[in-house]
């Protein structure tokens, strides 16, 4: 199983080669910009929780206005930064770590070209009040044409890819092709059916529905499970234990996350089976997650023991996989009927919403990066002390503002639920909470600046050095990332 | 059929399964009436819908209320009764929310009925409720000359917020869209007693 890196990594010494200098530009096309919205996302992130420490703050500019920088944080992640790094790592899936020459390289940079233009148009869209304001979908509709033809044309030939260069074992390529197809099957098709006049009714909300929960588990959570089967074997000397229950986990994940989306419409005007197949499906979402969790925990329990030196991407790695459990447990728990009348509406949700995004995604695509850039840029990251920063800002940040905000949507639900409490009172009790949100918020964006900071070092260093390169660095180990002596 | 192949039609059937379920389902038995039937709504209200969901409202407001066995909605006098899928029926906008930082509205035109209220509450929600999360919204507000009497909907400002001599403040084509579609929330579904919609 996932043998994608190890099967060809025979050569020891092999440096990135011809092949890899050519893929130098796609993927810092991708990348490059990935990291800018993600600078931008936590800009707008740390806005919004500042407009809830003062609501008056800024308050003068409708571009500014809470409802409007709120969607564009949380756009701007999902669409500037975990798509790319979700496509970095089907192109490194596919070109076995930059080993194989790449077929489309032209194609791929017209697309990442296309693709940030169309979301610079949809971004600053929403913040001039474009927005539909329909979650994942609220990119305004003339920015879409442009993101779905910046798609298919890295997504097209990279299942090609994918297909043609075919491991019969590995979970990494399904979970890759899970996320490379269902983007622009859940987002085509739902962006059709917004525009299409006749669609009307409760059911332009299970479409939203259907589509974040697909966007988020079968999408982007794919492509993160995908990275976490890619980067085990080479981290951990071995496969994820228990292949089978893997593909097992595989086929539920890619079903239940297209069931699951209406589990957050509890109460609201739907159907009772409707309901129920989203609650059950959540609930099996989390069975699939703790297989895969159970795989990759014993791998770690073998392979990990003599490891020694601090390394950024088994870190990124392990924290990734902690916040995945976590948040499909909580995912399954907050919408236990017995529950849910005390948690649905709160601020709780959004905790899960955030490890999800933040310490799942994020953390796991930010290991991905630490181990694939020394590879394509034929250089070990610069400072380990600055990769370690990075890791304890965003893991302390990331920490605190879930738990501030589940301890804080215990109290808004136990209070919403009481009649006789006014609203105010109900958010006053919740603002100590929301206030202090904004300390982890700051933590994120330098975890965030660090990593950017890090970022551009190593880029300019591999640039400058770009001969040198080739003789002194990376002794071409597996995917080791930065090397702590 | 080769490995990949089967997986590939896994996936888009998994989806599809997905799609047919959660989307065509639910448009086909709850959706839209026949055409004869009204059809989509339009006018002012329509307007506003878009202007509330371009500002976010959402983002703190819900609108569904829910059965009592789910929350306290209906003791909290968010409604008379949960929310039913035809009160939705004919609407592009379905704004039912994610999160409340703020009171329901599903119902709100029933509770607060006079223009003006609004009109207060958007330019400067502290004025009405001292200390809320709510911010303010007075970017749809103009700032016009002020010819002989006020306009009737002009606002009665005072202290740091009155505007200079000779001008008042009256709100713009989208406030006035907004507090159309604020005071048209009044789900009662179709064939009960009380206000249509
Ligand atoms: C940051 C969150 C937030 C946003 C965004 C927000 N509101 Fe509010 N809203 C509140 C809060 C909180 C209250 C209750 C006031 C209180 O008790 O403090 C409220 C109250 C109201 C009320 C009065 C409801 C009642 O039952 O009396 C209306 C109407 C309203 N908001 C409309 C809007 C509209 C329209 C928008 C978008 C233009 C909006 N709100 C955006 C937080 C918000």
């Amino acid at each position: 199983m996932a043998k994608t890196l190890a099967s060809e990594e025979a050569p020891e010494k092999a440096s990135p080669g011809e092949a890899g200098r050519s893929l130098r530009a796609p993927f810092l096309w991708l990348l490059g910009p990935a990291a800018v919205w993600l600078w931008v996302a936590t800009i707008l992130a740390l806005l919004g929780s500042l407009k809830l420490v003062d609501p008056r703050f800024l308050g003068a500019w409708g571009w500014l206005t809470f409802g409007r920088i709120s969607p564009a944080a949380f756009l701007s992640f999902v669409y500037g930064f975990s798509i790319p790094v979700g496509l970095s790592a089907a192109l490194w899936a596919v070109t076995k770590g930059g080993r194989l020459p790449l077929l489309g390289r032209r194609w791929c940079l017209a697309s990442s070209f296309l693709w940030n233009v169309g979301l610079w148009g949809g971004i600053t869209g929403v913040l001039a009040g474009e927005s539909r304001s329909l979650s994942w979908l609220g990119l305004p509709t003339f920015s879409l044409p442009s993101l779905g033809l910046a798609y298919l044309l890295s997504a097209v030939w990279l299942v090609a890819a994918l297909v043609g260069r075919w491991e019969e074992t590995s979970l990494a390529s399904r979970f890759l092709l899970l996320g490379l197809v269902w983007i622009p099957w859940g987002g085509g098709v739902a962006a059709l059916m917004l525009h299409d006049p006749a669609v009307r009714g409760v059911a332009v909300a299970s479409l939203e529905w259907w589509f974040n929960d697909g966007l988020l588990y079968a999408g982007l959570g794919a492509f993160a499970l995908g990275i976490v089967y890619l980067l085990a074997p080479v981290l951990l000397g071995c496969p994820l234990a228990f292949p089978r229950l893997g593909r097992l986990a595989f086929w539920s994940w890619a079903l239940f996350a297209n069931l699951a989306g209406t589990a957050h419409l509890v109460g609201g005007p739907f159907p009772l089976w409707m309901v129920s197949l989203g609650v059950s499906s959540r609930f099996l979402l989390w069975v699939a997650a703790a297989a895969v969790g159970v795989g990759f925990w014993v791998a770690a329990r073998g392979g990990l023991a003599e490891k020694k030196v601090w390394d950024p991407t088994w870190h990124f790695l392990r924290f990734g996989m902690i916040s995945f459990l976590t948040a499909a447990g909580l995912g399954a728990l907050l919408i236990l009927p017995a529950w849910s009348r005390y948690v649905h509406y709160t601020v709780l949700e959004e905790a899960q919403l955030i490890l999800f995004l933040y310490g799942f995604l994020s953390m796991t695509f930010f290991s991905l990066l630490y181990a694939l850039l020394p590879q394509v840029l034929g250089r070990p990251w610069p400072s380990p002390t600055l990769a370690k920063a990075h890791f304890r800002l965003s893991s302390y940040g990331i920490s605190f503002l879930v738990g501030l905000l589940v301890v804080g949507g215990f109290f808004q639900g136990v209070g919403l639920d009481d009649p006789e409490l006014p609203i105010h009172e109900v958010i006053v009790s919740l603002l100590p909470f929301l206030r202090s949100a904004a300390a982890p918020a700051m933590a994120l964006l330098a975890a965030h600046a660090v990593f950017g900071l890090h970022l551009l070092w190593l880029v300019v260093e591999s640039g400058s050095n770009r001969r040198v390169a080739d003789e002194v660095a990376v002794p071409g180990t597996g995917m080791e990332g930065v090397r702590t002596s | 059929m080769t490995e990949p192949k089967r997986v590939l039609l896994g996936i888009l059937l998994a989806t599809g399964v997905g799609w047919l379920l959660l989307v065509w389902m639910p448009l086909r038995k709850l959706g839209p009436a026949s055409a004869a039937d009204g059809g989509a709504p339009f006018g002012r209200a329509v307007i506003g819908g878009k202007v509330y969901a371009a500002n976010g409202c959402a983002s703190c407001h819900t609108q569904v209320v829910r059965p009592p066995n789910l929350g306290s909605d209906i003791a909290r006098g968010w409604g008379a009764r949960r929310t039913l899928p035809t009160e939705y029926r004919e609407e592009h906008l379905v704004p039912l929310g994610v999160l409340r930082l703020g009171p329901d509205l599903a119902n709100v035109g029933e509770r607060r009925t006079e223009p003006y209220w609004y009109y207060r509450l958007l330019y400067d929600p502290r004025t009405i409720y001292p200390g809320t999360l709510m911010p303010s919204y007075r970017y749809l507000f103009a700032r016009v000359p002020l010819l002989g009497t006020p306009l009737p909907d002009s606002l009665s400002l005072s202290g740091r917020d009155a505007p200079p001599l000779g001008f008042q403040v009256v709100p713009g084509p989208k406030a006035r869209g907004l507090v159309a579609y604020l005071l048209s929330l009044k789900r009662v579904p179709p064939g009960e007693t009380g206000k249509t919609p």
